[in-house]
């Protein structure tokens, strides 16, 4: 409980802490416990369900570090190595897969104050940005300039630019603009020895694997990001929004793919179970036959934007669907498209979470019976919901909401875990993806082995070629995890 | 949502503060714990009993100038400032009554 911790606090602070404090300064660290509570956890459903018992889901950090520049976040790595903490960064801690929860002998190294917009390059369409800025005040500058960078995750107000990429996040406009790896084209990040590194921001080279995907994805693992280049976008000329109804989600599917295939390029698309669809639309007007709502989002030049969106609509009809005059699902959509929150349900105690996985086109229609029906056989009173976005040529990402009642925490736990087992199992059985855009954090840690087979070994061995301290957010990725000899 | 008092704060203390989009890049001081939804989880915490109250959490319930940076965003239209002050005035109030 964390009293227990608050009143364990005369035990002695490790010496290194000064060491810490040199680096950093007087106002750049801090071992109250009220930090070290906040740095408790992320928006992790699981370490939600234990904070409001009074329980961590991993530990208290030792210390909370607050940079301010690449040259202090350097010096605590090699501060690390020598004493043996671990280092996790911490963005704004929207992270859902529990990849910045502390483990022992922990320093959480908030990037915050690494926050600066550095260059807007309009020439050459590139914004470098420091790590630590929030993501809406960045999108927000580019707006000013009419520029964007076409990176919108429901998170966007709550997480940081280089969040984005150490989670390899995807946004909602992704079918247009691509996902954040598609984004990034150059970077500065900090080695787990100190070293610093950069990829210079280039289009494309052919010099080798490439570099910058170590830190795009790696959850901190390998090193922190500190700067990104990012391509961005001219703002759109328009936004042209299509509301479809479907007879069915077997109609809709192949919709989606049949305008993925022909190069069709939607800034959005959305496409809802019969569940998610009824709670948007009520069965009202022509959802009353046609059950399964579809929103499409056509942007850019208008011109082109008009061309895409008419022939969408003309494959969307040969499939059966219905254009609905009726533009709220779209409206509602476009209000509540950056809160991610459910008071109702998650600020009280019912079991709430989302998965989302990848799957191909021919994959997705059992993808969702067979997960539907394991985790609707759980409990007689639980929610399964589902959409799909971030539509792709070869397949989509199958975004699941999964709601248990108000549980006692033994059997809600219970529950919960075995949500999370059937649904990976599923997914790694039908071939897909455990994961889209959320990450693997330590929540996902079970399923790499079936995920990456011998790669997850090739992983832990640039981990342990870059890491051999093992300091850098520790057993994330399903990494090893710290060890007693790795405590200096 | 018409919650008030420690239910209001409930909310704020599991919500991912959208708000803190209204943190300025100058803002010295980006400690996780000065935001509304690090106070508000100290304020349940304390109510619930899963932290002593002290004179750490005292004064870390005192600095709300991040919180009141964050108000006008809020989501829910919430005055969490306002209602982490009643908490901390009955909490300590109450503790010294009990002293």
């Amino acid at each position: 409980m964390f009293a227990e911790v608050q009143c364990a606090r005369d035990d002695g602070d490790p010496a290194w802490l000064d060491d810490l404090k040199a680096v950093v300064g007087e106002s750049g660290l801090s071992t109250a416990f009220v930090d070290r509570l906040a740095y408790a956890r992320d928006r992790t459903p699981l370490a939600t369900f234990h904070v409001r018992s009074g329980k961590p889901l991993g530990q208290l950090p030792v210390a909370v570090a607050t940079p301010q520049s690449e040259s202090e976040v350097a010096q605590i790595f090699a501060l690390a190595n020598a004493h043996g903490f671990a280092v996790i960064p911490y963005g704004a801690g929207s992270g859902v897969v529990a990849g910045a929860i502390p483990v022992e002998n922990t320093v959480m190294l908030d990037l915050k104050r690494l926050n600066r917009f550095v260059e807007l390059d309009e020439v050459n369409g590139l914004a470098t940005v420091q790590a630590g800025m929030n993501g809406a005040r960045f999108e927000a500058l580019l707006n000013a300039r009419g520029w964007t960078c076409g990176h919108y995750p429901q998170s966007i107000r709550m997480s940081t630019v280089g969040g984005w990429a150490a989670c390899r996040g995807a946004g909602q406009a992704s079918s247009r603009y691509g996902k954040i790896e598609d984004m990034v084209v150059g970077l500065r990040a900090v080695l787990p020895n100190g070293e610093s590194l950069e990829v210079r921001p280039l289009p494309r080279r052919a010099v080798g694997p490439g570099l910058r995907d170590l830190f795009v994805g790696a959850e901190g693992t390998l090193g922190v990001i500190t700067e990104m280049t990012l391509r961005i976008w001219r703002e759109p000329e328009v936004r042209r929004p299509l509301v479809l109804a479907f007879p069915s989600l077997d109609h809709a599917w192949s919709a989606l793919r049949e305008m993925m295939q022909a190069e069709l390029r939607p800034e959005v698309a959305r496409l809802y179970d019969e569940t998610e669809s009824h709670e948007r639309t009520h069965g009202e007007g022509p959802f009353a036959r046609n059950p399964v709502l579809c929103i499409l989002v056509f942007s850019g030049k208008a011109a082109l934007a008009e061309v895409e969106e008419r022939l969408t609509r003309e494959i969307c009809v040969a499939q059966g669907a219905v254009v609905s005059d009726n533009l709220a699902p779209y409206e509602h959509w476009l209000k509540s498209r950056f809160i991610s929150y459910s008071p109702r349900y998650q600020a009280k105690r019912h079991f709430m979470d989302t998965i989302e996985i990848t799957g191909r086109w021919s994959a997705l229609p059992q993808l969702y019976q067979r997960i539907g029906a394991a985790i609707r056989e759980l409990h007689p009173d639980v929610f399964f919901g589902t959409h799909w976005s971030h539509v792709y040529p070869e397949g989509a990402c199958q975004y699941m909401t999964i709601r248990l009642p108000i549980l006692e925490d033994e059997e809600g736990l219970r529950l919960h875990a075995e949500v999370w087992q059937r649904a990976q199992s599923i997914c790694l059985e039908l071939g897909g993806s455990i994961s889209h855009h959320h990450g693997v954090g330590q929540l996902r840690n079970p399923w790499m082995r079936g995920e990456l087979g011998a790669g997850q070994d090739v992983l832990q061995r640039v981990k342990d070629a870059l890491d051999p301290r093992n300091v850098s957010n520790p057993g994330k990725l399903a990494l090893r995890p710290r060890e007693t000899n790795d405590n200096g | 949502m018409a919650e008030t008092g420690i239910a209001l704060l409930r909310i704020c203390a599991f919500c991912p503060n959208p708000c803190r989009l209204a943190v300025p890049e100058d803002e010295a001081d980006q400690r996780e714990s000065r935001t509304p939804s690090a106070l508000a989880y100290l304020a349940v915490a304390l109510n619930d009993g899963f932290v002593e109250p002290d004179g750490e959490t005292q004064t870390a319930l005192a600095d709300l100038e991040l919180a009141e940076t964050c108000r006008p965003h809020c989501v829910y239209e919430f005055d969490v400032p306002a209602e982490l002050r009643a908490f901390a005035r009955k909490q300590w109030d109450e503790t010294a009554d009990h002293a």
